[in-house]
């Protein structure tokens, strides 16, 4: 009896400490920054309702916008727009996984993320998952090599229209992914 | 002497020991005290290895071992600055939790590092003087949410 006592409280120590840890991060992000007093206040402030209510992985990829915006000195203005845009992707990348039943890995999310930000439709990335049947490699190889098209310099009205001519085609994703490298290749050649 | 004593002893009546004698030899035993840290050693074994792994898990402390036995693959990354002689060129990107890292000078305006990266996708950038400048030599880049560009790396799973 006296031994579980003493380990529930050392499990109750623990979550604790680890949740008071992983909160204050994001603070002492901010606090070693080189942004002077008054940007660092407005930071805190406002990066903490943007943190406020969001899970694990949704955590992480703000987190990883924030460390970006501060290692890139960006306008605090800029930084807390950029993370709340984020903040509506994750969300709608979320609710687009729920909806068609495929488990949200966090590559899946954060290539579903990508895409959303730069403006691909989520009609479409929709369709792409309902079309892999909540199978989770097939729909982050699908929305990965979205993300390729996008990065060869695609822009997101094409991705969206060679998206659409790939689900109508019964084509799949290796598809999109010689297109993404033919176009990676022809920059190489400089055309 | 010996000899007389084995004798002796010989002849004595074997008796066999009550059943109470070993209780009564131990309850004059005093039993020791442990002492208190030993008590608990095991329970402080436990609670730190639980503390090691929720902050390897939570923070970006160094503790995670780098085991670069296998499926990780050697990159360099050189950046040549259009701005001449730069005091400082680093390279950021996810594969540093977007931390600085500094790179080399090999002559007055090219700069390199060698990174040890796992097969996948990483967005980066070099920071010249402190000011964002995507890698020119990337064929992939993507908008960084900042109204910059971030570069993409795609370390590759097939080959060194």
């Amino acid at each position: 009896m006296k031994r579980t006592i003493l380990f529930l409280l050392l499990s109750l120590c623990l979550f604790v400490v680890s949740v008071s840890w992983a909160s204050e991060a994001v603070f002492r992000l901010i606090e070693r920054s080189s942004y002077p007093p008054e940007d660092k206040a407005y930071l805190r402030e406002q990066v903490a309702s943007i943190f406020a209510d969001t899970q694990d992985a949704s955590q992480k990829l703000l987190l990883k916008k924030l460390r970006e915006g501060l290692v890139k000195n960006v306008p605090p203005e800029d930084l807390i727009e950029a993370l709340n845009r984020r903040k509506e992707a994750l969300e709608k990348a979320r609710s687009l996984l729920e909806e068609t039943g495929v488990s949200g890995r966090e590559s899946i999310l954060e290539d579903l993320v990508l895409s959303l930000e730069l403006s691909v439709s989520p009609q479409i990335l929709k369709e792409v998952l309902v079309r892999v049947g909540g199978n989770p490699k097939v729909a982050g190889r699908f929305v990965d090599a979205v993300a390729a098209l996008l990065e060869v310099g695609v822009p997101p009205e094409k991705a969206n229209e060679v998206l659409q001519q790939v689900l109508e085609r019964n084509l799949e994703a290796r598809e999109i992914r010689t297109i993404s490298r033919l176009l990676e290749r022809d920059k190489e050649r400089g055309n | 002497m010996e000899e007389r004593l084995e004798q002796y002893l010989q002849r004595l009546p074997k008796v066999e020991p009550g059943r109470s004698l070993a209780p009564s030899v131990m309850a004059r035993i005093a039993e020791r005290e442990r002492p208190s840290y030993r008590r608990y050693k095991r329970w402080v074994v436990v609670f730190g290895a639980a503390v090691l792994f929720v902050l390897m898990l939570t923070t970006n402390l160094p503790l995670t071992p780098r085991l670069e036995l296998f499926g990780y693959r050697t990159v360099r990354l050189v950046f040549c600055s259009t701005v001449r002689n730069p005091k400082t060129v680093a390279v950021a990107g996810d594969f540093s939790d977007w931390e600085s890292i500094p790179m080399e000078r090999i002559d007055e305006n090219c700069f390199a590092l060698t990174l040890r990266l796992r097969p996948g996708k990483y967005e980066y950038g070099f920071l010249v003087d402190g000011k964002w400048v995507p890698d020119p030599l990337s064929l992939r880049a993507v908008a960084d949410g900042f109204g910059s560009v971030n570069s993409v790396l795609v370390v590759d799973g097939d080959t060194e």
